[in-house]
């Protein structure tokens, strides 16, 4: 089997799960719209302001809510000894990570489509006219956050204290995909006056080659045993 | 006193020599500079801790690639060697440079590329000291921890790149601009002194971690670990 | 001036503290190992 097919196969078992029992889904996005809730309240009602820094409050709730499916990812394994099954198809490791890669990120695409509009008429910001572009950039940032996310949940999976763990991890390497996610999403949102998120975008696209390559470079080497 | 003299050895002597000469020529004999003032002796300190973090980074870049191809214990050992005292440096960095930014700048900290990045770093490096501590097994330890090495090394540019567009307004590095001699020297002194320390510190700091890997293949962790892998 | 007397002495004080730190582990790892911390510590077996 190629690996697109079995980590294919991989997905729609998860998917297929997560659709069953939607543990995952309805927690990230209760939790989402709670964390744009928390961050509007704790900033006050002043909408200018609240508008101009709704880049950032958006990538926040992103990141939080992604961070809470991440430690799950490859809970569902471990229960009942689902992961060392997992390592011994044969055929390459690679394509558990990609698996769980493109279920991570279409996790968390779900929950943003419906956190970008909440936040559209919570801060009261128009992003009609913008939908693609942001869309480019909620996609590139997704996919950044989730390669380095899946890569380190997999390493922390034996880990005693993982929940702390994995944000200690996590969001040093982060900070690259958060900073261009925010500036392109702020500056898309303040109408992109001067042309600049295109070189945000750019830029996304080329920190989430390099993680691309760095992660699946390394990724068998954290699932051996 | 005997256990205390062949614990330092002449290597630590040297570089206890050579740091108290660096911080002597530095306070008291260099003369002040003349933009800047006495504040800028504090650069003869920063500068040193700011390249052997650097180097220590550099360091745990490579024997965790080493370690990953070769597999053997020792690049384990010089790698947390270094990741340790490469964390100790920048945090002294930061500190150093918070101490001249105050009365440069008027402020502790700012958002400037290199003092992110320098952050970000010693957050990355402490993570990579903390999945050590709470791994439990020597062998899946050193290959996390290798693998934690590499992926952090390969983010210091990415973040570095990152934060200099994200302040588009930053202030160029200090320019350097010809130095005089005399604070050259102090500076070469300096940075030879540090360079020694740290040489000697990484060569303590391995020779610890052998004895703690004897230790723990002989001690109880070793008995639950068998236990563990034979359920 | 104070700034940089504060510089020195925390550099002093943060590089003994830690030498010392691993003087102690090494000693104490020795110890536990069942040598004589005294010839042992200097050598790298």
């Amino acid at each position: 089997m190629s690996l697109a097919v079995r980590a294919w196969a991989l997905v729609q078992k998860d998917l297929l799960i997560e659709s069953r029992t939607k543990q995952s889904f309805n927690a990230m996005v209760f939790f989402a719209g709670l964390v744009l809730f928390i961050f509007s309240f704790a900033i006050g009602p002043d909408t200018d302001l609240l508008r101009r820094i709704a880049g950032g409050l958006l990538w926040i709730g992103i990141t939080f809510t992604g961070m809470l499916s991440l430690s799950r990812t490859y809970q569902s394994e471990e229960a009942a000894g689902g992961l060392e099954a997992l390592r011994q198809y044969p055929g390459d490791l690679r394509a558990i990570y990609l698996g769980k890669l493109a279920t991570n990120i279409i996790l968390l695409l779900l929950v943003e489509v419906i956190l970008f509009p909440a936040a559209s008429i919570l801060f009261q910001i128009e992003m009609w006219a913008n939908a693609v572009d942001l869309a480019l950039v909620a996609l590139l940032g997704t996919l950044g956050f989730s390669l380095i996310g899946t890569f380190y949940a997999a390493l922390t999976v034996h880990i005693r204290a993982r929940e702390v763990m994995l944000p200690l991890l996590v969001f040093p390497v982060l900070v690259p995909i958060i900073l261009g996610a925010v500036k392109a999403t702020t500056l898309i949102l303040a109408g992109d006056v001067l042309g600049e998120a295109g070189v945000w975008i750019r830029l996304l696209l080329g920190f989430d080659i390099i993680f691309f390559v760095v992660c699946v470079w390394l990724f068998p080497i954290v699932l051996e045993e | 006193m005997k256990s205390l003299k062949n614990g330092i050895g002449w290597l630590g002597w040297m570089s206890l020599t050579l740091v108290a000469a660096g911080t002597v020529t530095a306070l008291w004999i260099v003369p002040p500079d003349g933009v800047m003032g006495d504040v800028q002796r504090l650069m003869y300190v920063h500068v040193p801790t700011a390249w052997l973090a650097m180097l220590a980074f550099f360091i745990v870049f490579l024997m965790s690639v080493l370690y990953l191809v070769q597999r053997k214990p020792r690049w384990d050992h010089v790698a947390v060697s270094a990741a340790e005292i490469g964390v100790v440096f920048t945090a002294l960095t930061l500190a150093l440079g918070s101490l001249w930014g105050r009365p440069t700048w008027g402020v502790w900290w700012t958002w400037d590329p290199r003092l992110t990045t320098t952050a970000i770093m010693l957050a990355m490096y402490v993570g990579y000291l903390a999945v050590r501590g709470f791994a439990e097994e020597p062998e899946r330890r050193a290959r996390w921890a290798a693998v934690v090495g590499i992926v952090g090394f390969v983010n210091v540019p990415i973040v570095y790149l990152s934060v200099v567009w994200w302040r588009t307004l930053h202030q160029p590095p200090s320019s350097p601009r010809s130095m005089a001699p005399e604070f050259m020297w102090t500076l070469l002194v300096n940075l030879l002194g540090f360079t020694v320390l740290f040489a000697y510190l990484m060569h303590r700091r391995v020779h610890l971690s052998q004895l703690e890997e004897q230790l723990e293949r002989r001690g109880p962790g070793h008995i639950a670990h068998t236990a563990a892998g034979a359920l | 001036m104070g700034f940089v007397a504060a510089g020195y002495l925390l550099t002093w004080a943060v590089l003994i503290g830690y030498g010392w730190r691993i003087m102690k582990r090494i000693r104490d790892a020795t110890r536990a190992l069942g040598g004589d911390p005294g010839t042992l510590a200097g050598e790298d077996k």
